[in-house]
């Protein structure tokens, strides 16, 4: 398939250059903001969350306050083994992996499949936002194979073997030289593996000395849900054979919120290409 | 007391039938074109000095009383003259009649009913399309497309720019039936339906119903396109064909037995292929360019008929088209194939002067096949519909009042649903998803259509149909009526009910056509469609040329399907769980005005729609939308104009209400997991459909300069299309304009705005055609 939107994509390039597309004025139907929830409970690393807002498509961008987006002054707590753990309301920034989040704590998140995490969270207005989930066990890479062919380009094939007696969702990404360069970006259901071995590929585009980071995300149903039906509305918007929907959350309650709250388990691993 | 009534309507119905027995004799035959034995379709045959005649039926069959033993018919078709036959005693049936053109630098002319029939006919919601219309007004790249002139009737959206969809009076894209010689065609579009899989040159006859639908067309909800194939020369080898920008075609007829037997063959195919190769092969070594992937598509007809005996015909023919797109080179192998093949063995039996048999065995299969080999691993995804029909329609002619048609039909369909086989080429790792289902689709119908009297006449049929699906039966009654009643000479009123059910459903996420679209049966979980349209209208004869007709049209639908969020439609092991149930409405009025005679012909049609969807449990809790194509205003101006034999020009002006878009009323910004891939802009949608697009409107001009050589007849076709170069919407979309922080490396939007794609600009075209 990816030769072939391509194609089509060559084709809205090729009409771009026809100079068939304008500029428009519309007058789109009125919209309230949301609170958006994002946090991704990773073993061994601390508890972080972010709390934004969602805005009308067309309102204007303060460049000098970013921090506008941020939805602030919320009690937010998660409880885990019984104990109630409360996150501040302050900025928080990892320069190493340019993650933000505006609540957070010191304490640590624990391992293990058979924990629940439950998200509370209160807003200034009194609305609520709720949220439930566990943290999977880790799908390890089983390998990362090299072939090059005649003209001494590269491909990796990632191997994984997976549990069949569950119903398993992966995402798997390679990045290019740094994290923020992904190359490839894949969402599975394991409903249509006939067979425990599953594999991803790279096309032979590589050459000696690329450096390739390789991530493996096992998922819950309602993440895979959440991050398909956000990556399915970004691609409706500009592709006119797509069809639009509502993004699909993990997250409720009486504030209308958007957003996920889960666990994440994923295995990485660098390769250097010999 | 209701029973006093039945009785009362029966003993009615029977006396109507009386004349039978009056008619001293039945004269029955065939009407023909002399030039290559084409029968034609909707001839007039009347008996001399009165009123008293018939129409040949689709096959060109007759059946017409005398009250007397001899006497004289008079024979006419639009377009050849008028013939007088003699009918004495020693004359036996069948009597063949062979109509002389009226010019003979006319194309030829395929019509049916002149105004004053139309007038005196039942029939509503129905419109015709000569091929010289077809052939003549202006299209996309000079292609002629009987789908896309269609759409320039009122009442028949086409969904976007340049797509080859139908939707109806407020029908979805999947509610049309396509019959290409008594053969379904699942999906008649080429490239996205940018072109029709119809070639014109093959072509004897279009008819599309939107209403008041004959009892004998069934299994789709808003509209039944009836191609008929030509039946090829059976006079002389003869041959047509031209040569566009985009495609070439040619088509061949030949006798096989002069007079008796013919055949016809016609191709056509696309070359931008060709094109494209070579721009790869210059580009070989070329690190740094891309290759362009080929496409191309094809189509072909192929018909054969023989004369058994006076009584007997045998007619066989088939159509195999295919898209091809496909991308090689040594480590990457990807091709994309779909398309139709149908094929129709029918046989035209003259049981007696008055029964007519046709009886007919059709194959219909429509596949699409995706498949992707890299170095090691493959890929197949493959769907498929096939259908073989068997079918037998009468006609039976009591008297010339009295014409009854009835017939039965079943059908076994076969569906590959979206056959998933993917894996490692030594089987260590294997995927795969899909679904083979079977059902069985029957259909048995009476209607007659009866002469009350001078002013009224009613056509009162009834249809029953059928489906079983993995030992879940469906069964339907599908009443169908139509009245007519002539007010005066120049005016008549009409009216008409019609319940359509349909059994199988497109899975199609998307209001242009897909070659991934595909079809789904009716199951246990999926209920048949039911349509109950009912129309009034009025025909008014503005002298002898101009005919003013204005329908109003309600439509009410049941068990209508939509796909619930984000259905994933592509590879699925339960489909129909994608499914989502409800229903729908639609009314409107169609105002047309026609002039099909003189040196100016054309029309001008107006079109004031409204439909909405709705009570479906999983999209906007329930409540009505609006679907995309419901467009409120239609407007199309066609005129042809011919200077001289050898010279015509034409002009279509099209004005549309914009269509409605389902643009994002939010937006929110994501920063997904660490080495994931930030989105400074996700929209949220809210209401569907919630925005209608910039009107549509455009001028296409034509001209067509006509040559007469030693060897036949060829011309020039100059067309113009968007003459005025307006940009069309063809799809809008939120743009977010971004810009790095460089200190935070990261991305940030600095604005939004709203941009319209337009696909087709000022397009000229040049096209040469040619006949011999």
């Amino acid at each position: 398939m990816p030769t072939f939107w391509k194609t089509i994509l060559f084709l809205t390039i090729l009409l771009s250059a026809c100079n068939l597309e304008k500029e428009i004025d519309i007058d789109l139907p009125g919209y309230t903001s949301q609170p958006v929830v994002e946090c991704y409970l990773e073993p061994g690393k601390p508890y972080r969350l972010l709390l934004t807002r969602s805005a009308a498509y067309f309102a204007t961008f303060d460049l000098d306050d970013p921090a506008a987006a941020l939805w602030n002054g919320a009690t937010v707590t998660i409880r885990v083994d019984g104990q109630d753990i409360l996150l501040d309301n302050q900025v928080y920034f990892d320069p190493v992996t340019l993650q933000f989040s505006n609540y957070g704590s010191n304490e640590i998140v624990p391992e293990g499949p058979d924990r629940t995490f439950q998200l509370y969270i209160e807003l200034e207005n009194g609305l609520i936002i709720s949220g439930e989930t566990r943290i999977l066990p880790v799908v390890p890479m089983d390998s990362l194979v090299v072939e090059t062919n005649a003209q001494n380009k590269a491909r990796v094939i990632t191997y994984f073997t997976e549990d069949q007696s569950t119903h398993n969702y992966y995402r798997r990404t390679v990045n290019f030289g740094s994290r923020d360069s992904v190359l490839q970006d894949f969402l599975v259901d394991d409903g249509f593996f006939d067979t425990p071995k599953g594999a991803f590929g790279t096309g032979f585009s590589f050459e000696p000395g690329d450096t390739l980071i390789h991530t493996l995300v096992h998922m819950d149903e309602p993440y895979f849900n959440y991050l398909n039906t956000l990556l399915q509305s970004i691609s409706a918007n500009l592709n006119p054979f797509g069809q639009p929907g509502l993004i699909i959350s993990t997250v409720s309650g009486t504030a209308n919120p958007i957003g996920v709250f889960t666990g994440l388990s994923m295995d990485r691993d660098t390769l250097i290409l010999p | 007391m209701h029973q006093h009534l039945r009785v009362w309507i029966a003993g009615f119905y029977l006396l109507s039938l009386l004349p039978v027995l009056q008619a001293q004799r039945t004269v029955t035959g065939t009407i023909r074109d002399g030039a290559n034995g084409e029968t034609l379709i909707g001839a007039t045959v009347r008996v001399a000095g009165t009123e008293n005649g018939t129409f040949t039926n689709a096959y060109g069959f007759y059946s017409v009383d005398l009250t007397a033993d001899s006497g004289q018919l008079v024979v006419t078709y639009v377009g050849f003259q008028d013939l007088v036959i003699d009918i004495h005693p020693g004359i036996v049936n069948p009597v063949q009649v062979d109509l002389s053109s009226g010019t003979l630098l006319e194309e030829v002319v395929v019509k049916s009913n002149s105004f004053r029939e139309q007038l005196g006919s039942t029939q509503m919601g129905v419109q015709e399309l000569t091929m010289r219309e077809a052939k003549l007004i202006p299209v996309v790249f000079g292609e002629v497309d009987i789908i896309k002139t269609l759409q320039l009737k009122p009442g028949i959206n086409s969904g976007s720019e340049g797509n080859s969809g139908l939707f109806v009076r407020g029908g979805s894209g999947d509610q049309n039936l396509f019959i290409l010689d008594e053969a379904v065609v699942y999906n008649p579009n080429h490239l996205f339906g940018f072109f029709s899989t119809f070639n014109s040159d093959a072509i004897k006859d279009v008819k599309i119903f939107k209403g008041g639908f004959p009892a004998q067309y069934g299994g789709r909800l808003s509209s039944v396109i009836d191609v008929k194939l030509n039946e090829g020369n059976n006079q002389k080898f003869s041959g047509t064909g031209g040569i566009g920008l985009i495609s070439s075609r040619l088509t061949l007829e030949a006798p096989i037995e002069k007079g008796k037997s013919s055949m016809i063959l016609s191709g056509r195919r696309t070359y931008a292929d060709l094109i494209t190769r070579s721009i790869n092969k210059a580009n070989e070594g070329n690190e740094s360019y891309t290759p362009i992937p080929d496409y191309y598509f094809y189509d072909l007809n192929a018909k054969v008929n023989f004369t058994l005996s006076e009584k007997d015909k045998l007619f066989v023919s088939g159509y195999f088209g295919q898209d091809r797109f496909g991308f090689d080179n040594e480590n990457f192998n990807f091709n994309f194939n779909w398309g139709n093949a149908t094929g129709t063995a029918r046989w035209n039996r003259l049981i007696s002067s008055r029964l007519f048999a046709n009886t007919t065995f059709t194959y219909s299969d429509y596949k699409y096949q995706i498949s992707n080999a890299l170095t090691g691993f493959s890929f197949n995804l493959e769907s498929r519909i096939r259908d073989m029909n068997l079918k037998s329609d009468f006609t039976y002619s009591a008297s010339n009042d009295h014409h009854l048609r009835f017939g039965g039909e079943i059908t076994r369909h076969l569906f590959t649903v979206g056959r998933l086989k993917a894996g490692s080429d030594d089987g260590e790792i294997s995927f795969s998803a899909g679904q083979d289902l079977e059902a069985w689709e029957s259909g048995a119908y009476i209607q007659d259509d009866w002469q009350i009297n001078d002013r009224s006449s009613v056509s009162a049929g009834l249809r029953l149909s059928g489906f079983l699906q993995d030992g879940k039966p469906y069964g339907a009654v599908e009443p169908r009526v139509a009245y007519n009643y002539r007010v005066t000479p120049l005016l008549s009123v009409k009216a008409n009910y019609a319940r359509m059910v349909q059994y199988l459903h497109l899975v199609a996420n998307s209001s242009i056509s897909l070659p991934t679209d595909i079809w789904y049966p009716s199951t246990a979980g999926v209920r048949p469609q039911v349509s109950d349209q009912v129309g009034v209208g009025w025909q008014y004869l503005i002298g002898s040329q101009f005919l003013l007709s204005n329908e109003y049209y309600y439509k009410y639908l049941d068990n209508q399907i939509d796909f619930k969020n984000f259905a994933d439609l592509f590879a699925n092991d339960e489909l129909e769980r994608e499914f989502t149930f409800g229903k729908g409405y639609a009314y409107g009025t169609e105002v047309y005005l026609e002039k099909k005679e003189g040196r100016l012909t054309g029309w001008v049609g107006y079109t004031l729609a409204f439909v909405r969807r709705g009570a479906f449990d999983d999209i906007m809790g329930g409540r009505y939308f609006s679907p995309r194509y419901d467009r409120r205003h239609d407007i199309s101006i066609v005129t042809i104009y011919e200077i001289t034999p050898r010279l015509s020009v034409t002009a279509a002006w099209i004005y549309g209400s914009g269509d409605l878009s389902w643009l994002p009323v939010g937006r929110l910004p994501f920063q997904d997991i660490p080495g994931g891939q930030p989105q400074p802009v996700v929209p949220v949608y809210g209401d569907r459909n919630n925005l209608r697009q910039p009107a549509y409107h455009r001028l296409d001009l034509g001209m067509v300069i006509g040559f007469k050589p030693k060897w036949g007849e060829s011309d020039l076709t100059i067309s113009v299309y968007n003459v005025y170069n307006r940009r069309n919407p063809y799809f809008l979309y939120l743009d977010a304009e971004t810009k790095t922080n460089t200190d935070l490396g990261i991305e940030e939007v600095v604005g939004i705005k709203a941009k319209q794609v337009s696909l087709f600009p000022i397009l000229p075209s040049l096209t040469y055609n040619f006949k011999f």
